[in-house]
């Protein structure tokens, strides 16, 4: 343990001084943060937004994930009729009231309505914006309902048709929050691509600068290199897609008041086994040139992995169809068997190594 | 040539006395290279020979005639295709992570990590070798080898001779049994070179056995306590300086050398 830490400690150090990822790497993400936020702050106080709807503050019983929270969109105020009637906001949530059970309702669970006034004269961007999330987030939060009771959701929600106005619905924001995962699942890949497309050259400059075999001269460096090094990586793309994912939410927080995106065990064991991939490409490849070649494809079984659904759920997740991604077990296995293929890889890397060292 | 399983040539080494004190035993090691649609390319063919505990043995030929190979193969880089090699009685086959404790490895073509301070790669190798008391070894060859003045300077801002002191220092600093030398003076000054051949002596004086491949004929003659001649992977001739000397009937050994390998110049 004592040499695999001491060479994650090194591999971590090298990456961390190479001006390549502090320049291009991690200043960006570091920098967007003040930056950005700094940018919207000026932006906001200049150009105030006016916020689409004034909320009543929710009442105790009202679940927690359906709760909007106060924005530069979101007016929460004691009085929305009044701020809605000043024509401070397009639309007025002046209250919410939970429903009696009804024995014949396939979710089995309360039933909230939501009171809200609207102008026939608002923008009509404004409307269908608050229309669009208040169904959508009715319709999910139902679905989960309906679920949890053990009923189909698609065929128990035929009866329970949402309509928009009045509606059991949240204040819209779990949608904003489901809007925001998309795009940080891509932005993610994109600052993950950008981190990853240079680790394939990195196992042949080592093996050219004669550091490999130096190395491998040690004892029990072969695969505790291998393991450092893909560790050291993937925590670094990690970082990059972590603060990268945090300022993006700061600014979310700032504009939209929601909180979004975590890089989550299953991102990670992705990142890992992805890294272990593009390792692997490196040290077939007998040049730089080749292994850049190889970066590039690996970027491109990355590419085709998200176009069928990578990032949400794992890749073999689906295609087997044997496992829910949606399930805390399920995915704890298929976090585990992410891992155990990047340990395979691993293992194909070592032999990959030995074989180009040995034969020059 | 014997298969590379079997181990029962070092039951009968040529010299009793080095039942003893070999720390290097080759036992008609060799090394083929498959070639593509060709003849297979013979690199090193049945090396024989061991070396004792405080002794330096040079290994002496022309480009191409398999010191490196035959060092790398000791080194455990690369495996033998016939024949077995022991270090302090270990076999590089089949234990090669257990050889990798009792080695330093050093040959002109290895690197140290570029961004590392000297002390951090000091402390990384002792480290990797599990050194148990590691701040007084790092410390100590930091001094020995005249690292110590530029110990936070990172390694790609070192000049090519600390560079090289470097080396050796990471080489020697869990102070190996046997130390496998391949050119280590290329591309140093004559200064460099012979702090160099200082430290090697050093440690053979302190009892560790070691295989010093090098092109230098006056430091091999002056150096070494055995010399191996090798071209296109054979052992010509092995013995002392002044042996290999009388027996090509010269007056020095590039002379000796020269006759040993191209008999049909001489």
């Amino acid at each position: 343990m004592r040499a695999l830490a001491a060479l994650l400690g090194m591999e971590s150090l090298r990456l961390l001084r190479t001006r390549e990822v502090q320049v291009y790497l991690l200043l960006p993400t570091i920098l967007v943060l003040p930056v950005v936020l700094t940018l919207t702050s000026v932006a906001l106080t200049v150009f105030p937004p006016r916020p689409i709807v004034a909320m009543a503050p929710p009442p105790a019983g009202l679940p927690a994930e359906l709760r909007g929270r106060a924005g530069p969109r979101n007016l929460r105020t004691d009085e929305p009729a009044a701020a809605f009637s000043r024509g401070d906001t397009r639309v007025a949530i002046t209250g919410w009231r939970e429903l009696p059970s009804d024995p014949t309702d396939p979710t089995g669970g309360t039933h909230w309505v939501m009171d809200v006034l609207d102008e026939p004269a608002a923008d009509p961007r404004d409307r269908d914006l608050v229309h669009r999330s208040l169904t959508r987030a009715a319709d999910r939060w139902l679905a989960d309902e309906v679920a949890l009771a053990g009923g189909d959701p698609i065929a128990d929600l035929a009866p329970l048709s949402v309509s928009w106005h009045p509606v059991t619905a949240d204040g819209g924001f779990r949608y904003s929050m489901e809007i925001a995962r998309v795009p940080f699942a891509a932005v993610g890949f994109l600052l993950m691509a950008l981190g990853s497309i240079s680790i394939p050259g990195l196992s042949v400059l080592d093996r050219e600068s004669g550091l490999m075999e130096t190395l491998r001269a040690r004892p029990s460096t072969a695969r505790y290199g291998l393991l450092a090094r893909i560790t050291a990586l993937a925590g670094l793309q990690l970082l990059i897609v972590g603060l990268g994912s945090l300022n993006l939410a700061a600014i979310r927080h700032r504009v939209w008041s929601d909180l979004v995106f975590d890089v989550g065990p299953r991102f990670a064991a992705l990142v890992l086994f992805q890294t272990a991939l593009l390792v692997v490409a490196g040290e077939a490849a007998r040049t730089t040139q080749s292994a850049t070649a190889a970066g590039s494809l690996a970027l491109w079984v990355q590419a085709s992995l998200l176009s069928v659904g990578v990032l949400r759920p794992l890749p073999w997740v689906p295609a087997g169809g044997l496992i829910d991604p949606n399930s805390p077990t399920d995915a704890a296995t298929a976090i585990a068997v992410t891992v155990a293929a990047a340990a395979l890889l691993v293992a194909v890397a070592e032999r990959l190594q030995a074989h180009r060292l040995a034969t020059g | 040539m014997a298969d590379s399983s079997q181990s029962s040539r070092f039951a009968t080494p040529t010299d009793p006395a080095s039942i003893v004190t070999a720390l290097i035993s080759l036992a008609n090691l060799s090394k083929v290279w498959p070639v593509r649609g060709g003849t297979p390319l013979v690199a090193v063919d049945g090396l024989t020979f061991d070396v004792s505990a405080g002794e330096i043995f040079g290994l002496l030929g022309p480009n191409g005639a398999g010191k490196t190979t035959t060092l790398r193969m000791l080194a455990t880089l690369t495996r033998p295709t016939f024949g077995a090699a022991r270090i302090c009685g270990i076999d590089v086959l089949s234990d090669s992570e257990q050889v990798r404790h009792h080695i330093g490895y050093l040959s002109a073509t290895s690197g140290l990590p570029r961004r590392l301070s000297c002390r951090q790669v000091l402390r990384l190798f002792a480290d990797l070798h599990g050194v148990s008391d590691r701040r007084r070894a790092v410390e100590d060859a930091l001094n020995r080898f005249g690292v110590a003045e530029f110990a936070e300077r990172r390694v790609d801002a070192l000049s090519t001779g600390m560079r090289q002191r470097l080396r050796i220092a990471a080489t020697t600093l869990h102070k190996p049994r046997v130390l496998l030398l391949d050119e280590p003076a290329l591309g140093l000054d004559a200064v460099a070179a012979h702090d160099l051949l200082m430290h090697v002596r050093d440690a053979r004086d302190g009892g560790a056995a070691i295989i010093l491949s090098t092109h230098i004929l006056e430091d091999a003659e002056r150096l070494c306590d055995r010399i191996g001649v090798i071209d296109e992977g054979c052992l010509h001739a092995c013995g002392t300086p002044s042996a290999l000397i009388a027996q090509a009937g010269t007056t020095d050994l590039r002379s000796a050398f020269l006759r040993l390998v191209r008999p049909e110049e001489a």
